[in-house]
């Protein structure tokens, strides 16, 4: 009995080979590593200021500026670097789109860019390119993206990834740096 | 001097727009930064829309479908699986909701919400769009939209991702894991019209889903109560029950609590987060008497159901540790608003739901996703469970709300006993053929003393004719022969190919409705001596009955035999009794 026990749980280990992340109708989420390849510039700092306008064709859109402090992929030589993104209000006008990112002033963050015809650089995944950096309380900072984690996962071993720890700044400076050479 | 001023106003405005609130309603309405509710002005056109995006005649928002679509082989499809999505939405009753085909747009085409132009298109080229300012990486499809202060909108543009992802339009393909144009416009569709995330599992507005086809193809009551909230005539939203309330934690409210009305057969029939001030509204749900339960969304960890982002960014502070509050009883009558205030313990659960155990017949096979659970009205011995990290590994019981599901076994999963840090619990469950189709919960419950972790509305009961047009004609029938199923042409009783016989009586005969030569049709009598020999054109496996009468315009049909069940395209009767004189036949399908 004891051996048909152990064969029976045997196949049981078998069958449950197939814990699958189910991603967005939306969505399909960029995991750190996909964010690092397509980034053409990672950068940390902190929003100091954003100003809404129209273009040319008189649409709303946003522009940041952001202060760079660090350089973690691809080569910028300034400090101040302008992001933009769609959306915005004017006066009694406003236009939006619900996954695009928001950079309020005051806010530090981690950028994954990439950079348009223009030279504007532009959030890899609108939301998913940016994690807002809060402290831990011990004197670390964390890297903070709701969408971190959430990358399809499908598992040859029969079990889902242990749920993951807070991601500190420099365990995403590691992963981005591993990735990004 | 005078472009440095307009920045510095314009810089003044958006700070003080771009912080933006949370969102009221039942459902979850999308709102402009002073906290209006974004709708389509129709009855009558609001001035500053354009013509060529509201029709002033028809009160119709106009949408432009890009003329390439996805694909060269399959253009015509997608195409149309767009306007199903668009059909879907509009066939909500009791609303003045209406879409206008404008036709098809080409050239080099892009998010423009300045051109007075609703369009949908595929990217193909390129993840960077909207004049090089958005990065679509990573996402299926994004409704970018324009509007006034009081909610107006103005202008909206869907774009799909055709560079990542690969499209596909059979419904009835299940296997695919391209993405199902359908779904994916029904979600962005309902951003088109106003609609933020859902906060309860089988909403369309869920911000995530399945890969290919959705087994939660439809709109959900809670969508439905949105469309009718912001798009209800002045008589539907009389006929219907309205709740508000406050949900507050010791005197203090409570920002992002979950509030769910769940209705006495256990079906979810809508939900909402509280707002800032702990405000909730649950307008335009069906009259009658319902349970309101109360409960935290997940923090925005990585194992989760839903989390305050994944409704909108303004919920990323959302309140997620309190305990759930079972409930409270409310009667809804028409036309009047209840108030329901409730309170909640302001203590972190001690265990939470973050995976679901999709159905099996096998006792053993285990999937697990954060898709909500679809069984059918009449399965029966299927395991589903729930899974998470901090569940308890004994002393548990799952339940599923409202009567129609039987627990017939249960099991528990101490941790690391299936998945690696997760315990959970199953159960073999039988769903009766009566029970009431619509979303449902799961509910797990310790033992010891009563502890409850929710998944709202995560197990969808489906009807086994599925009807998601709400025409009263199974959508398997309507998408078989029509496209899209929603079209005008796939109506019940339209009758396109002219025949005499309407879609509805083609459907019951199980003819083509689209082919005048498939009908159920008596082709010939032959009268002899010995009686009558009739023969009818038939399907294949479907039962037909034989009724006779002796005159034409009255007197009731008699059966001639007993049913016949058809093995070929013709089958033929033998009635003794036609031996002479008149004598009148028809034939009908029988179940």
């Amino acid at each position: 009995m004891a051996g048909g026990w152990h064969l029976y749980r045997g196949s049981i280990r078998l069958f449950l080979a197939v814990a699958v992340f189910t991603a967005c109708a939306d969505w399909r989420p960029l995991s750190i590593e996909q964010l690092t390849a397509r980034a053409q510039l990672i950068v940390r700092g902190t929003v100091t200021s954003r100003t809404c306008q129209r273009d040319g064709a008189g649409q709303i859109y946003t522009t940041v500026d952001f202060q760079v402090a660090e350089v973690w992929k691809g080569s910028f030589s300034g400090t101040n670097l302008a992001v933009v993104h769609s959306g915005g209000v004017l006066g009694d006008e406003q236009a939006a789109c619900p996954q695009e990112v928001d950079l309020p002033p005051g806010e530090e963050a981690v950028l994954f860019l990439i950079l348009n015809p223009a030279g504007q650089a532009v959030c890899v995944g609108m939301a998913q390119g940016k994690f807002r950096l809060i402290s831990d309380g011990n004197g670390d900072k964390l890297a903070v993206n709701p969408f971190h984690g959430r990358q399809p996962l499908q598992s040859k071993t029969g079990s889902i990834p242990q749920p993951q720890a807070p991601l500190t700044v420099s365990e995403l400076k590691r992963r981005v740096c591993s990735n990004s050479k | 001097m005078k472009p440095a001023i307009s920045t510095l106003q314009r810089t003044v405005t958006a700070c003080l727009f771009l912080a933006g609130v949370a969102a009221l309603n039942a459902f979850v309405g999308s709102e402009t930064a002073q906290g209006n509710l974004r709708r389509w002005r129709l009855s009558p056109p609001h001035p500053s829309v354009s013509t060529n995006v509201v029709n002033p005649t028809t009160r119709a928002i106009r949408f432009f479908l890009a003329a390439d679509a996805f694909s060269s082989t399959n253009r015509q499809a997608e195409l149309d699986s767009i306007r199903a999505a668009f059909g879907q939405w509009q066939a909500v009753p009791g609303t003045i909701l209406k879409f206008e085909d404008a036709g098809l747009a080409t050239g080099s085409l892009d998010v423009n919400l300045n051109d007075n132009t609703n369009l949908i298109f595929w990217t193909k080229s390129s993840t960077l769009i909207n004049s090089n300012r958005t990065d679509i990486s990573g996402s299926l499809g994004l409704c970018f939209t324009s509007f006034l202060s009081d909610g107006t909108l103005l202008n909206a543009d869907i774009v799909l991702n055709g560079v990542e992802f690969g499209w596909h339009t059979d419904f009835f393909d299940t296997q695919t894991t391209n993405a199902f144009v359908e779904n994916v416009a029904l979600h962005e569709i309902g951003h088109l019209i106003g609609l933020a995330h859902a906060a309860i599992g089988t909403a369309t507005m869920l911000y995530h889903g399945d890969f290919g086809t959705s087994r939660i193809p439809g709109l959900s009551s809670d969508d439905i109560s949105g469309v009718c909230a912001l798009y209800g005539t002045a008589a539907t939203i009389s006929s219907l029950g309205h709740l508000q309330g406050q949900i507050t934690v010791n005197g203090t409210p409570v920002f992002g609590a979950v509030v769910s009305l769940e209705d006495d057969t256990g079906t979810l029939v809508a939900a909402t987060p509280s707002r800032t001030n702990g405000l909730y509204q649950l307008p335009c749900v069906p009259a009658g008497h319902y349970t309101l339960r109360v409960t935290p969304l997940d923090p925005a960890v990585p194992e989760r159901l839903i989390s305050g982002p994944d409704i909108a960014s303004s919920y990323a502070t959302a309140q997620t540790s309190f305990l759930p509050n079972p409930g409270a009883g409310v009667t809804l009558t028409a036309g009047a608003t209840n108030t329901l205030n409730l309170t909640v313990t302001n203590t972190a659960p001690p265990f939470r739901i973050t995976w679901l155990r999709q159905p099996s017949a096998l006792r053993d096979y285990y999937f697990i996703n954060t898709t909500p659970i679809a069984m059918l009205q009449g399965q029966s011995n299927f395991w589903v469970g729930v899974f998470s990290g901090d569940l308890p590994s004994s002393g548990l019981t799952l339940q599923i709300t409202g009567p129609g599901v039987t627990i017939l076994e249960t099991t528990n999963h101490p941790m690391n006993s299936v998945f690696t840090s997760l315990a959970g619990i199953s159960v073999r469950v039988a769903v009766a053929s009566n029970a009431t189709p619509g979303a449902r919960s799961l509910v797990v419950i310790r033992t010891s003393d009563g502890a409850r972790a929710y998944a709202n509305g995560f197990f969808e009961i489906q009807s086994t004719v599925p009807d998601y047009n709400f025409d009263g004609l199974d959508d398997r029938f309507q998408r078989t022969y029509f496209s899209p199923f929603t079209s005008p042409a796939a109506a019940p009783q339209a009758d396109p190919d002219q025949d005499g016989m309407s879609n509805s009586a083609e459907y019951i005969a199980g003819t083509n409705p689209t082919n005048s030569i498939s009908r159920l049709a008596i082709e010939s009598v032959t009268q002899t001596i010995n009686g009558a020999t009739i023969r009818c054109r038939t399907v294949p496996g479907k039962r037909y009955q034989l009724y006779s009468r002796p005159v034409v315009a009255s007197g009731a049909w008699q059966p001639v035999g007993t049913p016949i069940t058809a093995s070929g395209n013709v089958t033929q009767w033998f009635d003794p009794a036609g031996t002479g004189g008149a004598r009148y036949y028809r034939v009908g399908v029988v179940p």
